[in-house]
């Protein structure tokens, strides 16, 4: 089994999952987000390098030290690291059981690829959008109905606390209010940890090279 | 670039924190380089092989190895947010260095001509 992972950032503190973090960034991403920060994820033009589970796992036990001090491990993102789910789930088996295993995600997958990694993840990191289906299509060009049975799953299984549910303001696709009816409905559901920030547009059109 | 500053440091202190808890000798000095940081470098990862080395040798004696959990502290301590894309307080204002939730960002600016790498990488072909 082989991923296509665009890039590894190593020794990220405080970015996204507990202690000291390695991000595996896969490509390919289901979603075409107007202000995405990683667009050179979401077409095989750009360069890319294939790993095994086991290859990954090499490359990456350089910083296990800081993984064990830490609290620290693996953050997967990209990209939509749940379209690798096999992978991360094999991914697993190989590393042990002490790297933590965080995901950066857009739930956005049939919930069968949840599913299959939800006994190896530590942490969650979702990144809902908007809650509207309407500003969702419009940001992303996709339906969120996925999403919301995704965060069904999760909120079912008893996983919210493991779950930090991203609320961004998109700048020219939300408001304010909607910001606020998202986090209603996310916290309806039982999710508590909800992070609200703003996407940088500028930054992103930077990368898109637009 | 503060940033990758700030991350050897820490990265320093966890080295530390991991040989006075094992009794391994460890001798270290303060970076004396001048330029751009991507968070360690040839010097610092020769540190973090060294220990590895140490911390087996003590496996081989039998010895008791403390190593998990031994600086979540240190981390806990660090600034969660520091990006542009993650604002504190409705400051918008652009960071010093670009790394977000899920940002990968391009090396050039961060690694040194010296051959520092941090590898916050964005070219397969260089750094994978």
């Amino acid at each position: 089994m082989k991923a296509k992972i665009s890039a590894l950032s190593r020794l990220r503190i405080g970015v996204d999952g507990e202690g000291v973090t390695t991000l595996v960034a896969f490509m390919f991403c289901p979603l075409d987000c107007k202000y995405c920060l990683n667009p050179q994820t979401l077409s095989d033009s750009y360069p890319f390098k294939e790993y095994t589970p086991e290859e990954l796992y090499m490359e990456l036990r350089k910083d296990e030290l800081y993984f064990l001090a830490t609290g620290g491990g693996v953050t997967f993102g990209g990209g939509e690291p749940l379209l690798n789910h096999l992978f991360i789930k094999e991914f697993r088996t190989v590393c042990g059981e002490q790297w933590k295993i965080n995901l950066e995600t857009c739930l956005n997958v049939p919930p069968s690829f949840l599913e299959d990694v939800i006994p190896v993840v530590d942490s969650y990191l979702i990144d809902i959008k908007d809650i509207d289906p309407g500003i969702y299509s419009s940001y992303t060009g996709k339906d969120n109905g996925k999403v919301l049975e995704n965060l069904r799953i999760l909120s079912e299984k008893g996983l919210a606390d493991k779950c930090v549910i991203r609320i961004p303001e998109i700048p020219a696709y939300n408001t304010k209010d909607d910001i606020a009816r998202s986090e209603a409905a996310v916290r309806g559901l039982g999710f508590e940890r909800i992070d609200k920030f703003k996407y940088n547009v500028e930054y992103a059109k930077r990368k898109r090279n637009l | 670039m503060q940033r990758g500053k700030e991350i050897c440091k820490m990265l320093k202190e966890i080295r530390r924190q991991i040989a006075a808890e094992n009794e391994i000798e460890f001798v270290t000095s303060e970076c004396k380089h001048k330029g751009s940081c991507a968070g360690t470098c040839p010097k610092c990862e020769a540190e973090v092989v060294y220990l590895e080395n140490q911390l087996a040798a003590r496996r081989r004696l039998g010895k008791v190895v403390k190593l998990v959990g031994l600086s979540m502290g240190l981390a806990s301590l660090a600034p969660v947010a520091f990006t542009a894309c993650h604002p504190q307080d409705g400051d918008l204002e652009e960071p010093e260095v670009y790394v977000t939730q899920g940002d990968i960002v391009a090396p050039s600016s961060q690694v040194p001509e010296d051959g520092q790498k941090g590898d916050v990488a964005i070219a397969p072909g260089e750094n994978l």
